[in-house]
């Protein structure tokens, strides 16, 4: 998105061109002035009364070679301090920064979709501080998007300044020079780097806000599919069997009385169908909560998980006896074990498979390892991976798969425990 | 608002000096003193014209305006250019040092108004 900026104007036009031009003209002028007088003043009357036919220019000939040489050693520095200093306090927020600060502050606090509030600052940054372009480029909702004002001016470098939070890169604001001879001042890039900041802390939030949004739409998604799920296996599964065991009981009763060996064989068939359905009740149980968490604890029922036919070695470490933890925790380390530890029998071509988990004050680290063949460098993950990442995050926690000693994988999971 | 000091500081030195100098011409015109002989209405009205701009200028320093800022430099820089020749014309020391203080006080206010901000950051 490109918007057209406000100062796209030759720069002789500009009123702040002239203002800074004249200003540094007649700064020097009076300089050179006054170090003459001042030398000539001192060389020759001091404290004393001037005579009557006294003339500065009868003065000393080394007087005036004396305030030559100064101006001559003095004049280059002192021109270009003035030069820097004059287009700071012309074109930048020299002392009051917080003008500035203020107004952008104010748009990034409302700042709900960086989308529709981060052309405004851009345009603040570029007409507050006299700039003929400012951009941002960012990332939201893993998509880059592109803001910019103005143009920049042809030759004239345009700087970047980082947008961060703690560490975090989550952008870049760019902004050019006034013009190829004119970079910005030191005052510009104090207070560019505050608003960049300022922005990294806003741009986090809105992130953070926006995927939070997103987690919670998911969330109630998949608590509504849940129990679709449970509505349909019980209306599709478990209420015909019951109904069929209801009609079956009646037919029993009266084959009872007429037919006793007929009657025996269908207790028989059904006791078979109650088997099933009692079967098919244990399953929709353990979808619910593995109930081998319950009957065996969380470290051997990791060590229980059924694994196709397969030459890997499972070994678990975790401490002993193991500090009760949360339900909610519980399953979501069962889930990702269980999940990671089938991705590496079906992909990984591991020999052996390393399950720890370290329950630390804060937080509980699992970490799943093996010494297969490793992942591709372009590897994005699939639904498996997905499906783990959501367990962690919906726990507040953090998941990272990396490289394992040379080889191998390690899917790492950190979840906090307070917060579950 | 927040002023630095430095803010403060020139404002107070531009007014304190322009309020000095536009009693010294009034007073000057009320008197009708010698001097007024040599400077001329012409030069009063100057002077006090000058003078009142540094006055509007002191309220735009305290107010952390950039207008306030650059007409302080001109008026005073101006002023000092005036003076300069009193530095090597006027007869006696002591007449020797009005010039000599109004070329002071102009570099005073430039190097205060011109000098960068203080490096960290405050925003």
């Amino acid at each position: 998105m490109r918007r057209k900026g406000l100062i796209d104007k030759p720069s002789f036009l500009n009123p702040n061109s002239l203002i800074s031009a004249g200003l540094l003209g007649f700064l020097l002028i009076a300089y050179i002035a006054a170090v003459y007088v001042f030398v000539v003043a001192l060389g020759t009357l001091p404290f004393g009364e001037r005579p009557d036919d006294w003339r500065p220019l009868d003065q000393q000939w080394y007087l005036n070679l004396f305030a030559f040489i100064l101006l001559a050693l003095t004049i280059v520095p002192v021109s270009r301090w003035l030069y820097q200093r004059v287009n700071d306090l012309v074109y930048a927020q020299h002392d009051n920064p917080y003008a500035l600060a203020a107004a952008i502050n104010q748009q990034l606090q409302a700042m709900s979709n960086p989308r529709l509030t981060l052309p405004l600052v851009v345009e603040t940054i570029a007409t507050t501080l006299h700039l003929p372009y400012a951009g941002v480029e960012f990332q939201y909702l893993d998509t880059a998007e592109q803001i910019s004002f103005g143009t920049p001016p042809e030759h004239a470098q345009t700087r970047q300044f980082m947008i961060a939070y703690l560490e975090q890169r989550l952008g870049v604001l760019l902004v050019s020079d006034r013009a190829s001879s004119r970079p910005l001042t030191e005052s510009d890039t104090i207070v560019l780097k505050d608003i960049a900041q300022q922005m990294g802390t806003a741009l986090y939030v809105a992130q953070l806000t926006a995927e939070l949004q997103s987690s919670r739409e998911r969330l109630i998604v998949s608590r509504e599919e849940e129990r679709r799920r449970i509505r349909n296996d019980l209306h599709d599964g478990l209420a015909p069997s019951l109904s069929s065991f209801q009609l079956q009981l009646s037919a029993l009763r009266i084959l009872m009385e007429q037919n006793p060996a007929e009657a025996h064989k269908m207790i028989e068939e059904l006791s078979g169908d109650m088997r099933e359905a009692t079967g098919e009740i244990r399953r929709l149980v353990y979808d619910l909560r593995p109930p081998m968490l319950d009957d065996l604890g969380l470290v051997a029922a990791i060590k229980h998980i059924k694994l196709p036919p397969s030459s890997l070695r499972l070994e678990v470490t975790a401490p002993d006896p193991m500090p009760p933890l949360p339900a909610a925790t519980e399953v979501a380390v069962y889930r990702i074990a269980s999940e990671a530890i089938h991705n590496v029998v079906k992909h990984a071509q591991a020999t052996c498979c390393t399950v720890t988990i370290d329950v630390q004050e804060m937080a509980l680290i699992l970490s799943v390892c093996d010494d297969g063949q490793g992942q591709a460098a372009d590897y994005a993950g699939g639904i498996g991976v997905q499906s783990m990442q959501e367990r962690a995050a919906e726990l507040g926690g953090t998941f990272a798969i990396q490289a394992y000693k040379d080889d191998g994988t390690c899917v790492e999971v950190r979840l906090p425990l307070e917060a579950a | 608002m927040v002023r630095s000091n430095r803010t403060v500081i020139a404002a107070v030195l531009v007014l304190v000096y322009c309020l000095v100098n536009i009693i010294r011409l009034v007073v000057a015109f009320v008197n009708q003193s010698d001097w007024l002989q040599v400077a001329g209405y012409g030069g009063v009205a100057l002077g006090l014209i000058l003078f009142t701009i540094g006055l509007v200028s002191a309220y735009g320093i305290w107010q952390n305006q950039r207008w306030g800022k650059i007409a302080a430099i001109v008026v005073l820089t101006l002023n000092a250019l005036v003076a300069l020749p009193g530095i090597l014309f006027t007869t006696t020391f002591v007449e020797r040092l009005e010039p000599i203080t109004a070329v002071l006080v102009a570099i005073v206010v430039v190097v205060l108004l011109l000098w960068p901000a203080p490096q960290s950051s405050t925003v």
